[in-house]
């Protein structure tokens, strides 16, 4: 079945909706090392309320890393709870693919939302990517792709990206927090050695739309032509 | 009232004020009483505040200490000597903590073996350091049995204000001495310090007598204000100003290491240096040499020792980034006169004795008179000594620079310095620690801060402001105040949470986490350091040059990045460099002045005569600048003070336009950013921007090529500062800059719970939060502060300011060329790469024109290997 990137981070494959790295309780996390962070999760909540209202799936899968912390507290449960809530009737499924942050997490059945290692979608086996799995073609998340895009003059900017092959595609994090990891620098997701991804199309979504930016290994080469001096 | 000393003391009546066995110790141990020593010991007896500005050797330390010394000597007589502390001494310098130390037991033994001698006993006057290297049970001691005299860093004192039981053992000060001020009064460190002060002043049981000792700087009488705060009546405290800096000769050459400083190779001009250095070091007995940076320093080093193997082990670096025992090591071999040479970036600049050093070389530009006069000032230890100091121009704009900062130090025209004001951060971190002490009046607080003289203007809002974040007003920051800082209630503050201490011992200081990324190669040689801006634009293949030599980038790995050498080879990307050495507004604007004559001149017979009269310097120096001068005037024409020339330069994916405005690296900081910005928002373009001290560049893509009249309009920009402030909002300084600042203002912890986090995690918290910040917050008091930091602080926007009135005023007028290849004046901006990029306003639109760009450079390469495949394709 054919996957289709969504410029909101999201992948619609079929009546599925699939969305990765949410990272809920991030803030409170930094909030613990001392760092003075604003709350983003209400606007998580609202911008994937829109998407779904929009595309309207019958499934909603989260492929991994819904919450943040590896230490289970308090304030994390709140605001997952809350979460939950917001999101609750806007599908008729709502699937969490466990992934490494995941820890603790099997209370969260009982608001009926229903927990696995791994699913398949039409044709496709989403795991959240984290380690290697038996298979053919794959969505994952986990790697939280990046790429640095830089220009003639010398202004740089590091965007997240879908990064899609054939037989693979990795979702960019829908945390807005997920800065992003370049993928033209250190490679994550052991996922990613296996295939080649310098043949990965590059698709940066940018406020409601989503750009090809061609195969990531011309893109680099691109990139070096454009700066030459 | 701040007062200049003019009575110089004889020795009689210096003497007379002293104890015996003082008195007789002197007279024992020295000839006579220094410069500084007459001017200063009688009046700090007498309780005057005293900041004394004078060269190395001049027995500063002495004129400082006696009068204490003598107290001490006294109470000792008298059986009144307490366990208590007398003296604070505080100098940024952590390492001249122990040569202090020494400096003052040797006299301390002195007197008391003296006093023996005479027939009676003193108690021992003990010295203590406090540093952040003092053991724990030594601090413990500290309390139990306290130094009388205490030597700590700046640092170091804000903790001590809030030890608990530390803290009281300060309150008995009855001198405090802060040195080395010329290195703090010009940055936050120096905020920061005079904070503390005012704070152990409050906490103290009496008025104490404040000593500040300077190297050349000016201008003193604010230098003075500085170290002596001001009043409650708004009046500045009153004291003495004792200026014998100009009591040491200094005699100081330019030298050009060629003939001719542009068609010579790298090769042959690194020879021609190291040769020239190893005549003189053979010449001289003790040779120190400072380069502007430690790579430079170690560079050095290395290559004097590889060529000529004669120095090997008399020839030795010293900076900042060796290990404490290897400069240790070299310090003590230096005094002991067994090394030629030594080289040193800046650590040698200060403080500590050195020992006999007959010649001082600078290689390349110090960029400020004061810092010409205070390394040459190394040479020739003793008063009466002549400083003799050689500056070595590596390249043509170097020579004409350092010919008249040359000239301006023999004339003694000296930079002027600007002390930093209001700033925030600093504030934040000495509310948080005056809050840990007790419960504060706001009223009481506030006027406590305005007795610093850099917070002697502060606003009340701002005040409040800083109250506010602290106590978690700005809401939506955080929800249930959990990190709030204080509480703020009823015109009343103190201490909130139980974490605060500890937040406030293991963050408290101003110098920020340097974020320098190392290059290395792939059999893991060190190459040098990159920024990190720079290192994290590399994509893998580009080749880039550092330090004159290209490399290509294979891969990075936390703040290294490996490189294989590329002799030769194109660089992909520029090079990358934001943070040098300025030059002062004061100097360039002598430098214009300077062209402007030499050019009237050009066409006479006599100008070579009239350079190497006037300026002091050889033939083959005159020669270098004239034709230098020459070259330019014939290929386009000689920027001045009359005249700014700007030029169009076309390049394979860019035009870019060299603008000469020789007003100093701060205002062309501003002034850049500002032009590049307005140029950015008219053709929704980004700009990349690189800069020096003679002029900057900006770089634009080639479908934005500028209109005459579009350049010309550049410069009747109005409010500079209000677009200054908006291009920031679109740099890559500002975030950077951001960080430092939400360091200082306790916003972004750089350590908690025993752990230190990465620069690199930091900068990405600093970056999410500049963006909420501007969004919600625009007045949030450390957002203001950063945008303070970098116009005033960094850059200099008046000066920009100052030239564009100039321009408006007609007395400076500008020139616009389009050459095929950059003039020999732009040579040096166009080897500096790039320094800064002002963006787009719109960040969709500039993915989007990126996404143009590199669609169409795609599309080409396939069309191009489609053309190449077809024929053999159908071959086939």
């Amino acid at each position: 079945m054919r996957a289709e990137p969504l410029p909101e981070k999201a992948l619609r494959v079929g009546d599925s909706l699939i969305i990765a790295d949410l990272h809920i309780g991030f803030e409170e996390a930094m909030l613990r090392e001392g760092s003075y962070v604003p709350k983003l999760l209400g606007e998580v909540t609202s911008s994937l309320q829109r998407l779904l209202e929009r595309e309207r799936p019958k499934r909603l899968v989260i492929d991994g890393d819904l919450k943040h912390s590896f230490i289970p507290f308090r304030r994390e449960m709140k605001e997952l709870r809350e979460f939950l809530g917001e999101i609750e009737g806007y599908t008729d499924e709502l699937i969490l693919i466990r992934g490494n942050h995941d820890v603790g997490i099997s209370w969260i059945k009982g608001m009926g939302v229903e927990v696995l290692d791994s699913l398949e979608v039409g044709g496709w086996k989403l795991v959240h990517g984290h380690r290697l799995e038996e298979g053919e073609r794959f969505i994952i998340g986990h790697e939280h792709p990046a790429v640095r895009l830089r220009d003639e003059v010398g202004a740089s900017i590091k965007v997240p990206a879908f990064l899609k092959g054939e037989n693979l595609i990795v979702l960019p994090a829908f945390s807005p927090w997920a800065y992003g990891n370049d993928v033209t620098r250190e490679i994550v997701s052991p996922f990613l050695r296996m295939f080649d991804t310098s043949r990965m199309r590059v698709l940066v979504p940018v406020e409601g739309e989503l750009l090809d930016f061609g195969r990531l290994g011309e893109l680099l080469n691109a990139l070096r032509r454009l700066s030459a001096v | 009232m701040v007062r200049w000393a003019e009575r110089e003391y004889t020795d009689d009546e210096i003497l007379r004020i002293l104890e015996e066995p003082v008195r007789e110790w002197f007279r024992w141990s020295f000839e006579t009483f220094t410069p500084p020593q007459r001017y200063a010991i009688v009046e700090i007896h007498k309780g005057e505040n005293v900041l004394i500005s004078s060269p190395t050797g001049s027995g500063k330390t002495l004129s400082a200490f006696l009068a204490a010394i003598n107290e001490l000597i006294l109470l000792g007589k008298e059986g009144k000597l307490e366990d208590r502390i007398y003296v604070l001494y505080v100098s940024p310098l952590r390492a001249l903590n122990n040569d202090i130390r020494r400096n003052l037991e040797g006299p301390l033994r002195g007197i008391k073996e003296v006093a023996g001698e005479l027939g009676y006993e003193l108690p021992e006057i003990r010295v203590g350091i406090r540093t952040s290297d003092t053991p724990s049970y030594q601090k413990n001691k500290m309390i139990k049995k306290p130094p009388h005299i205490l030597i700590t860093t700046p640092e170091s004192l804000a903790i001590a204000l809030n030890a608990p039981k530390f803290g009281e053992r300060l309150k008995t000060v009855r001198y405090l001495i802060i040195d080395e001020v010329h290195a703090l009064a010009e940055n936050k460190r120096g905020s920061h310090l005079m904070l503390s002060v005012e704070r152990l002043q409050e906490m103290a049981e009496g008025n104490f007598i404040r000593i500040g000792l300077s190297a050349t700087i000016h201008p003193l009488e604010e230098v003075a204000k500085f170290v002596f705060g001001f009043n409650d009546d708004g009046t500045p405290r009153s004291g003495l100003i004792v200026d014998v800096s100009f009591a040491k000769e200094t005699k100081i050459k330019v030298e050009s290491v060629v003939d001719d400083l542009i068609y010579t190779d790298a090769g042959t001009l690194s020879g021609a240096l190291y040769n020239r250095l190893a005549e003189l070091i053979r010449e001289h007995r003790t040779t120190l040499i400072f380069t502007n940076t430690r790579s430079g320093a170690e560079r050095v080093a290395f290559n004097l020792k590889k060529r000529y193997p004669e120095f090997e082990g008399l020839i030795e670096a010293h900076h900042s980034s060796l290990s404490r025992e290897v400069r240790l090591d070299v310090e003590e071999r230096l005094k002991r006169g067994e090394l030629k040479a030594v080289i040193s970036s800046t650590s040698l600049e200060l403080g500590i004795d050195i020992g006999t050093i007959d010649l001082v070389i600078l290689i390349g530009s110090p960029k400020s008179v004061n810092r010409a006069l205070q390394r040459i000032g190394r040479a020739g230890h003793r008063l009466h000594d002549v400083s003799r100091g050689i500056i070595l121009a590596l390249d043509r704009d170097d020579l004409v620079e350092v010919t008249v900062l040359a000239h301006n130090a023999r004339n003694r025209r000296l930079d002027r310095i600007r002390i930093p004001r209001n700033p925030l951060d600093v504030l934040v971190q000495h509310v948080v620690g005056m809050a840990l002490n007790k419960v504060w009046d706001v009223g009481e607080a506030y006027r406590l801060v305005r007795r610093a003289y850099p917070f002697h203007e502060l606003p009340f809002k701002d005040f409040m402001d800083v109250l506010r974040y602290l106590s978690g007003g700005y809401e939506g920051l955080e929800e249930r105040k959990v990190y709030a800082k204080i509480w703020l209630d009823g015109g009343r503050f103190g201490r909130r949470g139980k974490m605060t201490r500890v937040i406030y011992y293991m963050n408290t200081g101003t110098i920020p986490d340097e974020a320098k990324i190392r290059v290395y190669t792939m059999d893991k040689g060190m190459v040098g350091t990159i920024e990190e801006e720079f290192a994290e634009r590399l994509i893998r293949g580009d080749v880039f040059v550092l330090a004159g030599k290209a490399y290509e980038f294979v891969k990075s790995r936390g703040n290294r990045i490996y490189v294989i050498p590329r002799e030769g080879a194109r660089p992909t990307i520029p090079s990358w460099f934001s943070e040098m050495l300025p030059l002062s507004f004061d100097l360039a604007v002598d430098i214009q002045r300077f062209r402007g004559d030499v050019k009237k001149l050009l066409g006479r017979g006599d100008v070579r005569r009239w350079l190497m009269r006037k300026y002091g310097i050889d033939g083959r120096t005159a020669t270098a600048i004239m034709t230098y001068l020459r070259e330019q005037a014939r290929y386009s024409r000689v920027p001045d003070d009359e005249t700014v020339l700007v030029e169009e330069v076309e390049k394979e994916n860019t035009y870019e336009y060299f603008f000469h405005t020789l007003i100093g690296r701060r205002a062309n900081d501003a002034l850049s950013r500002a032009f590049a910005y307005v140029v950015g928002r008219r053709r929704g373009v980004n700009v990349g921007v690189a800069i020096s001290d003679n002029g900057f560049l900006l770089r634009v893509p080639k479908e934005a090529r500028l209109e005459r009249a579009e350049i010309m309009e550049l410069f009747d920009l109005n409010d500079i500062r209000t677009v200054l402030e908006r291009a920031l909002d679109s740099t890559e300084l500002l975030k950077r800059r951001f960080r430092h600042v939400a360091n200082r203002g306790f916003l972004i912890l750089r350590r908690y719970v025993g752990r230190s986090k990465r620069p690199g995690r930091q900068q990405v918290m600093a970056v999410s939060l500049l963006k909420v910040l501007r969004e919600r917050y625009p007045d949030f008091p450390l957002l203001r502060e950063v945008y303070r930091e970098i116009m005033e602080d960094r850059m200099d926007v008046e000066k920009a300011g100052l030239l564009l009135r100039w321009i408006k005023e007609g007395k400076v007028r500008i020139v616009i060329e389009h050459n095929r290849v950059p003039s020999p004046f732009a040579f040096n901006l166009e080897a500096i790469g790039s320094s800064d990029v002002v963006l787009m306003e719109d960040r969709r639109e500039m993915i989007r024109a990126l996404h143009r760009k590199i669609m169409s450079i795609i599309s080409a390469e396939a069309e191009a290997h489609e053309n190449e495949e077809g024929p053999q394709a159908s071959a086939v």
